[in-house]
């Protein structure tokens, strides 16, 4: 398990680069706005509060969207539904993925083990978002199915990921010790197993935080997520296409703020990366 | 050589049996019920409860799950993958009529992303630390970060209404693929650029490399005959991955440039819920996509003989 040591070192490693703490700035003013739009905002975001299409200025610094809506609030009320999306569908993902390394990796060998990974094999055999796709196509489109499709699409790298440590943990003298004094299984998994894939879930976790919120996003663009009058990216991006031409402001900004958030995500998943590396040495 | 083709062909056949197993009962989930969804609007939704028996009959909705999945999948290995509903049309066949051009967008795709990716990471790898390798990877970074959908619309306003070099939808040509194709390559091009860069500068500290140098070689024939046909092995697996992704990739940008192709095609259906149709595509495509790697395995053996002789 890691000691305080090593942990103040990761924690240093990780400040000493400046992607990584860049990153986590931009993440940091993302969740603020999230969680305080309500009073940061300058306009409803449901509300026309100025003609259509009008060109950022002063008054509206994002311009208005094709019906006259504040593009900046609305850029900013988005951040709660992109943000949700990432950590919900890793959850749900990183849940069920870590649940089923920890059985396969325990049982290896055995036909559980075999049934699982061939199943996470299938799964991976869908390229890009194509199986959010097929489970949206069956849910039908919403931001909640998009949640799910998305949190199901992550689900092979963690177990896979979880599986791995596993085989090469269950292995070491430390836990055949704990098994000969009796711990169950449960207790072993808990105790001796989870503390040291702990870092590597973590920094799965971050970087397909990222990966959520893009393909969420696309979704959302596709017209199978979020649905109007939300303020959603993904959607809003989508809804200024038609007005591109007149109205460059109104899919570009919340477009801008996709990729804000999803390269904050991927900046601290390196980070974290290096800084929890054990082959990084601190002695 | 051949035991390992013959071995990885194997591998992929229970893969793809619990592929189609996952498509077609994921898509049996589905709350709607095509019946109405059919008769929507062709015949003004009013129907006798006979006629929708007759229909759900003749469709074979009323078997087994079982038994419509091993109709299903034995029509599919003839190659007849149903009727969509919405289109009225056999799904092999709009598979047929759109893949080429979901193909072509894809090949430019890559072509933009090889030949940005390759390059940047190269150049980086060997001025590492300079301003270049800086701009690049920080470049690629945010390529990898940019949503799809977006760097199209991005590249349309700078490209085809601020200089109307290209246009921004549809068309024939290759003027027309431009676009799209830089749409759909540019955040592998990042990935690709980054993984070369790495590649290269670990392949460039081996010993090997220290004797090419110091038995006279010109620094290009170190680079291009010894280091890169080694850096190239993680490279070229990524490239397998990316191509095969591309084609799922197309769904958006297709969508972005109203270009037809399959991934127009399969969004329209999952719109529609024409799930003959979607089931159709995907099985399609998920072929196309466990094909594509599977080359990219067996391209292993010529580039990387320990696989050769294992």
């Amino acid at each position: 398990m890691m000691n305080k040591d090593r942990l103040k070192f990761g924690v240093h490693l990780f400040l000493k680069n400046k992607g990584a703490v860049l990153g986590l700035t931009i993440m940091l003013i993302w969740i603020i706005i999230a969680i305080f739009t309500d009073f940061i905002a300058p306009y409803d975001p449901y509300e026309r509060v100025g003609k259509a299409r009008l060109a950022p200025s002063s008054e509206f610094i994002m311009g208005t969207d094709v019906i006259g809506r504040d593009v900046f609030t609305r850029v900013l009320y988005g951040s709660r539904t992109s943000l949700v999306l990432g950590l919900i569908s890793v959850s749900f993902g990183s849940f069920f993925g870590i649940i089923l390394g920890l059985i396969s990796g325990y049982n290896s060998g055995t036909w559980i083990d075999t049934a699982i990974m061939r199943f996470m094999d299938a799964l991976l055999a869908f390229p890009g978002m194509l199986l959010a796709l097929i489970i949206i196509a069956s849910l039908g489109p919403s931001i909640q199915n998009v949640m799910i499709a998305v949190g199901i699409s992550t689900v092979p790298q963690f177990s896979r990921l979880t599986r791995a440590s596993v085989l090469s943990i269950k292995e070491m003298t430390y836990v055949e010790a704990s098994r000969v004094i009796g711990a169950t299984d449960f207790r072993i998994i808990y105790k001796h197993i989870f503390p040291n894939i702990v870092s590597s879930l973590i920094v799965l976790a971050t970087l397909q935080v990222g990966n959520a919120i893009l393909v969420g996003a696309g979704l959302s663009f596709l017209g199978m997520g979020s649905q109007p009058p939300s303020p959603e990216w993904g959607l809003a991006t989508a809804q200024g296409r038609e007005a591109l031409k007149k109205a460059w402001w109104i899919s570009t900004f919340p477009g801008i703020a996709v990729l804000t958030v999803v390269m904050s995500s991927n900046l601290i998943g390196d980070g974290l990366r290096t800084a929890l590396d054990p082959r990084m040495k601190y002695e | 050589m051949r035991n390992y083709i013959l071995k990885r062909l194997g591998q992929m056949i229970p893969v793809l049996i619990l592929v189609s197993i996952i498509i077609f009962f994921v898509m049996r989930l589905l709350p709607g019920d095509p019946i109405s969804l059919m008769l929507a609007g062709a015949e003004g939704g009013a129907i006798s409860a006979e006629r929708r028996a007759e229909l759900a009959e003749s469709m074979g909705l009323n078997d087994p799950l079982i038994v419509q999945y091993f109709d299903w999948i034995t029509s599919a290995l003839r190659g007849d993958l149903g009727e969509s509903i919405r289109m009225r049309e056999s799904v092999s066949k709009l598979i047929g009529e759109f893949f080429a051009s979901t193909f072509e967008l894809s090949l430019v795709g890559l072509f933009f992303s090889l030949s940005i990716g390759l390059s940047t990471g190269i150049i980086a790898a060997l001025k590492k630390d300079s301003w270049f390798d800086f701009l690049s990877m920080g470049l690629a970074y945010v390529g990898i970060s940019m949503p799809i959908f977006w760097l199209g619309l991005v590249l349309i306003l700078a490209f085809s209404f601020e200089v109307k070099w290209f246009p921004s939808a549809g068309g024939e040509g290759l003027r027309s693929l431009v676009l799209p194709g830089l749409t759909l390559g540019l955040s592998s091009a990042g990935l690709i650029s980054r993984l070369t860069r790495s590649s290269l500068i670990e392949i460039l500290n081996e010993d090997y490399i220290r004797t090419a140098r110091s038995k006279g070689l010109k620094e290009q024939a170190v680079v291009m005959g010894h280091a890169m046909k080694n850096a190239m092995i993680p490279v070229v697996t990524m490239v397998g991955l990316q191509f095969g992704g591309m084609m799922a990739g197309a769904v958006v940008t297709e969508t972005v440039f109203s270009r037809p192709g399959l991934g127009k095609v399969l969004v329209n259906g999952v719109l529609w819920m024409d799930y003959p149709l979607v089931q159709g595509i995907i099985l399609f495509l998920a072929v196309v996509y466990m094909s594509t790697n599977l080359l990219v395995d067996i391209s292993y053996c010529f580039i990387d003989p320990r696989i050769r002789y294992s």
